[in-house]
């Protein structure tokens, strides 16, 4: 310790305008994202192309393995070292503004007059995943709903028109599936028709659009009481267990074991029909997509659609100085300038509200199934909202692997699934 | 002026001083730091909160902590048991003079020098529905067993693979301790006309207890702590059927971010193992060995 006080505060001094002289100067920024190969392969020319424009403010990009990236965030939020802007999926969210961990981004920074202008330039629902409190806290990048893809050729083996006769409903599927169908004696050597069952994320995204399609929903409006095992949620878990147990289209054992990648089952032709997100285009490839038709998500009740909708989008972090938010801000408005690029580089659509009418997207409607993603995305609705999101997903898992894989009863599994959310509800 | 003899006793500690460090560092302090997280309230976002005893009490209400006590349990005896048999008997044919012997040392030893990930993700394809396994057993006409998507054969599949990677390590164990019975012994009582049973109930069995022993806290010990193979093969499924100990206070910690509560069954696992040495300990002592 210095002996004299002053030369001691005159160093604090030093220190402080130094550092505030460096901030002012070079606004540089971190950009910490998932891993997607194509998505970060983009962001990276994006961050590239900053740079060069921005010299004094340059951009760090850093991408991590999904798992380990939101204990890798959240830890990094709570210790005051995450990056200055972020990527997050909508669903996780909540657990983040419940606690204040995430700055409200500001509209007219990003060239909006307000939040409400800004919502007219994206697709309905599609900012409502990261609207908390009538403020906005993050701006999507890609958008993308579950849609039903089914193949052609088999279609055309069992004397099915795909373009025709594909399914709209989830009795259409038991009709045309008892067709498509193959079995040798007991054993289904060929699905009809099954759900993704590899990750209670996956269940969340179809399973939470299901009870809505029914009416209901997986909590009450408070969002502190667990309502899923109400009759729609019964009714939800009745259509998703008939397709193995009354009609036997359907072996939810080969999609359970069928983990990372069970969109696979479709291109390798263990299965007919499969539900997945828009990125399974780029994932199966061109040669693949020919003999593949991409649908609408299915409907319990027509007049009430409803189909799953997830994203990823960028928030700041708030603990960064008032002038590093707005260059976030800059950055951000530079992330998302080209919506066909995103487009074209991840294989993602991008919730532009004129995204289809993008000059050069023509290609994409007629080949890559935009239309229909789109129109999905239309009607699609984000999974709940809760703070307690992951626990929930798992009670709902559990209770459908239960009823699907033990033959459970829907009722008594659905309210134990209510009795584990209330439990983790009420240690918000 | 310092004694050589002080000066041998300061050079004695400089040596253990890096590992005691590392002991502190790593072990100790952060044992002790869970230990105090456990009757807090911390979900790494806000300050932690002291909440006395609220985690156990959570965790007693807790049908997925009593769900996953019980599978860790069935998870270690299941694995365990046969290992500590299985092991022997392949120390005992190993320790003969069998043809080929260094080969078949080495390819048993292979499973414990792969990849614990690698093993995991070939098992995986191995149990699916169409797997391999399914394929030999439907050539002898045995129908096909949803061996990971169904509660009842789910945690009984993953035992099989700690069995299958737990003989080797073990079985090389028992053969050092095997190798250690001097030849003397077994010669005399040959002359003396005990046949290989009484050979092997009298002479080898005793002076392997200590070898005995050591497997079976180390066995015990390193499957209570499987946390791999439920993580990869299962994801805890079906039904939470494969949630072990270790799973469940990762998923409670680092997914649900309730520091608190996965501290405190870090805290019982930490009992259950520390009661588990010391009563083997106890028996080794009793019985002098």
């Amino acid at each position: 310790m210095t002996k004299n006080p002053c030369i001691f505060k005159i160093i604090i001094l030093i220190t402080f305008v130094l550092n505030g002289i460096s901030s002012s100067i070079g606004q540089g920024l971190s950009w910490w994202e998932h891993s997607n190969p194509p998505h970060n392969n983009y962001s990276k020319e994006l961050v590239s192309e900053w740079n060069t424009k921005n010299p004094t403010a340059k951009v760090e990009y850093e991408f991590f393995a999904m798992t380990p990236y939101l204990k890798k965030l959240t830890t990094a939020l709570s210790t005051r070292s995450a990056a200055d802007v972020f990527t997050v999926t909508d669903s996780i969210l909540p657990s983040f503004t419940s606690k204040n961990m995430l700055a409200p981004i500001n509209p007219t920074l990003l060239g909006y007059k307000n939040l409400d202008e800004m919502k007219k330039a994206y697709l309905p629902n599609s900012l409502d995943g990261y609207i908390f409190q009538g403020k906005l806290f993050a701006v999507p990048v890609i958008a993308t709903p579950l849609s039903l893809y089914i193949n052609r050729k088999h279609f055309i083996e069992a004397g099915l028109d795909p373009d025709k006769d594909y399914p709209k409903t989830w009795e259409d599927i038991t009709k045309v599936g008892k067709k498509l169908v193959k079995t040798d004696g007991n054993k289904i050597t060929r699905e009809a028709f099954d759900f993704p069952m590899h990750s209670s994320t996956w269940t969340m995204w179809y399973f939470n659009a299901m009870i809505r399609q029914y009416g209901g929903e997986i909590l009450d409006p408070s969002g502190k009481k667990c309502t899923v095992n109400s009759d729609a949620g019964i009714q939800a878990m009745k259509t998703r267990v008939m397709y193995s147990q009354e009609n036997k289209i359907s072996d939810p054992t080969v999609s359970f074991a069928t983990n990372a990648l069970p969109a696979e089952d479709l291109p390798k032709g263990r299965v007919s029909m499969f539900i997945t997100h828009a990125g399974s285009v780029a994932q199966f490839g061109p040669e693949v997509m020919k003999d593949i038709k991409v649908v609408p998500f299915p409907q319990a009740n027509p007049k009430r659609t409803v189909t799953p909708l997830y994203g990823f989008a960028i928030a700041i972090n708030p603990q960064i100085s008032e002038s590093q938010t707005k260059a976030a801000h800059e950055f951000i408005k530079f992330v998302i300038k080209d919506p066909k690029a995103w487009y074209t580089n991840t294989a993602y659509p991008y919730p532009a509200a004129n995204f289809l009418d993008l000059p050069g997207i023509e290609d994409a409607r007629k080949n890559k199934h935009l239309d229909v993603f789109l129109s999905d995305i239309k009607v699609g609705k984000y999974v709940q909202r809760s703070s307690q999101i992951l626990e929930i997903n798992e009670a709902i898992h559990r209770a459908i692997e239960r009823v699907v894989l033990k033959g459970d009863v829907p009722k008594s599994s659905l309210d134990q699934a209510c009795k584990e959310i209330d439990t983790a509800l009420a240690q918000q | 002026m310092i004694s050589y003899k002080n000066w041998l006793k300061i050079v004695g500690v400089l040596f253990v001083l890096p590992a005691l460090l590392h002991l502190f560092v790593f072990k100790l302090y952060p044992l002790i730091e869970a230990l105090k997280l456990s009757f807090f309230k911390y979900d790494l976002m806000s300050p932690p909160v002291y909440v006395g005893l609220l985690n156990y009490q959570n965790l007693w209400d807790n049908p997925l902590f009593h769900q996953s006590f019980f599978n860790s349990l069935i998870y270690m005896l299941g694995v365990s048991i046969p290992e500590w048999f299985l092991a022997l008997a392949l120390a005992l044919l190993l320790n003969r003079p069998i043809l080929g012997r260094p080969f078949i040392r080495l390819a048993y030893f292979i499973p414990i020098a792969m990849s614990q990930i690698v093993v995991a993700v070939i098992w995986k394809f191995m149990y699916h529905p169409e797997g391999l396994i399914n394929t030999i057993i439907g050539f002898i006409g045995i129908d096909r067993i949803n061996w990971l998507s169904s509660e009842q054969t789910a945690l009984a599949s993953l035992i099989m693979i700690g069995v299958w990677r737990g003989i080797p390590l073990f079985g090389i164990i028992y053969l050092a301790g095997l190798q250690s019975i001097p030849k003397d012994y077994h010669e005399a009582a040959m002359i003396d006309g005990a046949n290989v049973l009484q050979r092997f109930f009298y002479i080898t069995l005793p002076l392997l207890l200590p070898t005995i022993l050591f497997v079976i806290v180390i066995s015990l010990i390193s499957s209570i702590k499987v946390f791999l193979n439920p993580l990869v093969i299962t994801g805890g499924g079906p039904n939470g059927s494969t949630k072990v100990l270790p799973y469940f206070i990762y998923e409670t910690g680092f997914t649900y971010f309730r520091m608190g509560e996965a501290a405190a069954a870090s805290t019982i696992m930490f009992i259950l193992i520390f009661f588990l040495t010391l009563f083997f300990l106890r028996v080794l002592k009793k019985g002098d060995i």
